[in-house]
Order: C-alpha cells, then sequence, then structure tokens
C-alpha cells in the first residue's frame, strides 16, 4: 500500500488513519460490496458532494443495499439471485469477515 | 452547495388545523400498552415492550428476510409483515406469534414483489397490496400491469386477492384512511377506492405546477410510521432557483412533504425546512404537528412553523427510520443494524438501547397500541 498514492480524501484519511492490518480489511471487504463499478476507495458521492452525508458505517447499509437490490451490480442481490448470500451473518457490522465474494463457477 | 448556507424562508403555506391535532392527541390520551415492532435478520418480528424497552417476544417469520415492512390492524393486535424477498405477507398475532394469515402472492409462472406496501383496512377485515408482477416464460420475462390487491383477513393463511385493480408503477409505502381509501405513494400521491378501483389524485408530486423556477421534488417513500399522528407523510427534496438558468449553487434547498391527514384523506403539501443534510425518515410529535423529528445519520428536530431546526444529534451509525411513543416523549430511532436507539424527545440525549438478535436492514419501526 506505501506505493500507492491517495486520489481522493477518504483514500487519504484512510492512510492517516488505520494501521496496514487494518487497510487490508478494508481491501479485502471491497471484493464482496461497494456501490461503484470499481474498487476505488468509497462507496459513492452524497448530495453534497462529499462523503459526510453516506450511510456510516458501510456495513449499517450493507444489507439495506442487498436486501431491497438498490446496488445489483456491485452488492449480492439477495432479493432474487442470492438469497443465501448471507444467511450465516445477522450482524453485518459484527461478522463482515465471513462474507464472501460470489463467483460465476458458485464457489 | 454549501452546507452551512442559512436559506431564507420562502414558500412554505398552509396552516395545521386543530383538528388534526385534536386526533393526533386523542389515542394517546387511550392508550393501554405500546409495542414497539421491527424485522430482524435472519427472519424475526420482534415485539417490544415500550413500558421497559425489553424484547418480550421474538416470533419466526417464514421466507426468505426482506422486506420487513409491517402493516398494523386496527386493534394492534395483528402485525402483517412483508417477507419472503417482498412476496408473501404473513399475519402474527403479537401476544402470540401464532401465525393467523399467510398470503404467498407469487406463482411458478409469475413472481409478484411488493415494494413495502401493505396496508389494512380501517375495519381490519381487508390488507392490501401493491402487487408488481412479471412472467417467468421459457426464453423471456414479461412485465406485467402493476395492481392493487385485496385479500380478506378472514381468508386466513393460504388466502388469495378477492379483487384486482390496476395501479401506477413506482408505488411503494401505503396506508388506508378512515374513508376506507388506499394512500398510493408513487410519482404522485394518489388514492384508490378498494370497492371500485377508481383513482383521485391527493397531492401532486412529479406532476406539482410550482412553476419554472422549482427543481421536481425527489421524494423518497420507504418507510410509513405515521401512526402514533395517524397521518401519512412522504418527505421530498427541492430547490428554488433565482432563475431559469437553473444555478444549483446559488438554489434555494429544501425539504418539503405531502402530508395526508388519515382521518380525512385530505393533504397538504409544502416546503418544511432548508435542506442542510440527509433525512431518511419524518415523523411528527403526537402532541404538536408542527414539531418534526428526522433521522439518518443524525436524529433532528424541526418546527416547521417557524422553518427551524431546532436541534441536532450526531449517531454513532446510520439509521433509516424511527418512531415515536404516543406521549411524545421517547423517541425510537432504528432500521439498519441490530441497536434501535432511545432518546428523550426534548432533549434528543440518548436515554437507552435496545439490542436485537440481528439486523433490520429496511425493516419498518412500527407502534402497536393495545387498548384492552
Amino acid at each position: 500500500m506505501k506505493h500507492l498514492k491517495s486520489l481522493n480524501k477518504k483514500a487519504q484519511l484512510i492512510n492517516k488513519a488505520i494501521s496496514p492490518e487494518e487497510v487490508e480489511d478494508v481491501v479485502a471487504m471491497q471484493t464482496v460490496v461497494g456501490c461503484t463499478a470499481t474498487t476505488d476507495p468509497g462507496w459513492e458521492l452524497d448530495p453534497f458532494g462529499g462523503l459526510g452525508s453516506l450511510c456510516q458505517p458501510m456495513e449499517s447499509d450493507l444489507y439495506g443495499c442487498a436486501d431491497a437490490c438498490w446496488w445489483p451490480a456491485q452488492v449480492p442481490d439477495t432479493m432474487n439471485t442470492y438469497p443465501d448470500w448471507n444467511k450465516d451473518v445477522a450482524k453485518a457490522d459484527e461478522d463482515w469477515r465471513k462474507l464472501d465474494g460470489i463467483y460465476e463457477d458458485g464457489e | 452547495m454549501k452546507l452551512t448556507q442559512m436559506f431564507k424562508s420562502t414558500a412554505l403555506a398552509g396552516s395545521l388545523g386543530a383538528a388534526a391535532l385534536m386526533s393526533a392527541v386523542a389515542p394517546a390520551a387511550q392508550a393501554a400498552q405500546e409495542y414497539l415492532l421491527t424485522v430482524t435478520r435472519p427472519g424475526h418480528l420482534q415485539v417490544i415492550d415500550m413500558a421497559t424497552n425489553k424484547v418480550e417476544r421474538t416470533c419466526d417469520v417464514p421466507g426468505n428476510f426482506g422486506s420487513g415492512s409491517i402493516a398494523l390492524a386496527p386493534n394492534g393486535k395483528t402485525a402483517y409483515v412483508l417477507s419472503n424477498g417482498m412476496e408473501d405477507v404473513y399475519g402474527f398475532d403479537i401476544r402470540s406469534c401464532d401465525i393467523t394469515f399467510h398470503a404467498a402472492q407469487s406463482t411458478p409462472t409469475l413472481k409478484v414483489k411488493s415494494f413495502q406496501s401493505v396496508a389494512v383496512s380501517p375495519d381490519g377485515t381487508e390488507l392490501y397490496t401493491i402487487q408488481n408482477p412479471f412472467g417467468l416464460k421459457r426464453d423471456r420475462f414479461t412485465v406485467e400491469q402493476p395492481r392493487l390487491a385485496v385479500f380478506n383477513v378472514a381468508d386466513g393463511v393460504g388466502a388469495k386477492p378477492v379483487r384486482t385493480f390496476p395501479v401506477d408503477r413506482r408505488i411503494t409505502k401505503i396506508a388506508t384512511t378512515a374513508q376506507g381509501e388506499v394512500i398510493l405513494g408513487g410519482a404522485d400521491v394518489k388514492a384508490i377506492n378498494p370497492d371500485t378501483g377508481e383513482v383521485r389524485m391527493v397531492t401532486p408530486l412529479q406532476n406539482w405546477e410550482k412553476g419554472p423556477l422549482w427543481l421536481p421534488p425527489d421524494a423518497f417513500a420507504m418507510h410509513n410510521q405515521g401512526e402514533q399522528s395517524n397521518e401519512y407523510i412522504m418527505p421530498y427534496v427541492t430547490a428554488k432557483f433565482d432563475s431559469e438558468e437553473w444555478n444549483f449553487e446559488t438554489a434555494e434547498w429544501w425539504w418539503g412533504m405531502s402530508r395526508v391527514d388519515l382521518e380525512t384523506g385530505e393533504a397538504e403539501r409544502m416546503e418544511i425546512v432548508p435542506f442542510q443534510f440527509i433525512v431518511f425518515n419524518f415523523i411528527s410529535d403526537p402532541r404538536d404537528p408542527n414539531i418534526l423529528y428526522g433521522a439518518f445519520n443524525t436524529l433532528s428536530k424541526h418546527d416547521i412553523s417557524k422553518q427551524e431546526t431546532i436541534a441536532v444529534k450526531e449517531m454513532p451509525h446510520t439509521y433509516y427510520d424511527l418512531n415515536i411513543s404516543a406521549d411524545g416523549k421517547t423517541i425510537y430511532v432504528g432500521g439498519t443494524s441490530s441497536d434501535i436507539s432511545v432518546h428523550d424527545s426534548e432533549t434528543l440525549e440518548k436515554i437507552g438501547s435496545i439490542q436485537l438478535s440481528g439486523d433490520m436492514s429496511t425493516s419498518d419501526l412500527r407502534v402497536a397500541t393495545i387498548r384492552d
């Protein structure tokens, strides 16, 4: 991570605020979720062009996106296609490490 | 847009009548026992005693989680829960967890989703959903006409629609009026007669006629929690521009709402306070319809008679929705994660927390009042 240059404010804050181990967690989580088409840091922009009015932390909003098919391209669609994706994780903020990615071969 | 900018008042219109205030206060005087209801993952209807703020009962909800929308019988004893990926409705006796009603809306060839839209008739005999069907053909999907579906509550488990009527697309939360109409929250706020299918405009939103200087409203109709004031609130955001150039930087940004009095079926629509932060849902104080509370990353208190935000409390995480005790003293903030945050409505200070066994996600936060 030390060779990468932060391009936005949130990424800069991550670099300043947390340890390398925690950064690895953040990167790992982005293989599962994220409301952008890439794995760039950040969830999206709020109506003010910033980040302060986004859902916080992301885990609080995770199932609200998945259950309602709110961001179906980036979050597994638990309404129709992957209803069992998070069946063993009742609390996203506590057990998000148990949430895995979705792979085309079903593994 | 400047977050700190305070906008001068412009277009607040209308006043709230004494009749509305009286109808809101009356239930509080009669309240016997209030229960806070919500649904948590993986599938539990939580029945919380609001006298102690303890979970009194947890009912198993069949089917996959979601959406957790809840409609209440008028006597407060039965809660109808939208489950199984927004396809099935289950009725629970909240005193025993017995399932008294089940309607499976989908068939092997027709998927039917109801996006939050569940309501009960004022006499408790009929249940209403908005059905959004799509056909599952061998080689394609077919998009079908959305419709109001009417169920007889007495049909119990296995209930099928007894009447259907076509409705607009984009309808989410609904409610019933004392006259028996069903309020439809969509692009505009309309009402349908569930006996005849006749639809009337209650108050326009996308089709409002405020002139070229006003941004068409962006309404958010996800949760319906107006039972303590017998009302239906559809919040929206809009902007008033200083010219037809539509300069977003200099525009006045406003929160507004369409508010339907469920006793009369009449509505008012007005800009209420400057738009300074996100609010997912508003509720009224049952003691004073000019006082509103909102929740999201903050818990906020607003006096719409003065177009002012009175108080703002930062929250430790996002909450989608909120409700209030009939005496107006205690606010419950929920949705998203697994804790309901309890607050003093006067100061907004946190006075308690109710820990639940799973995340609420998109579930409603409703108050059931049992008076006997």
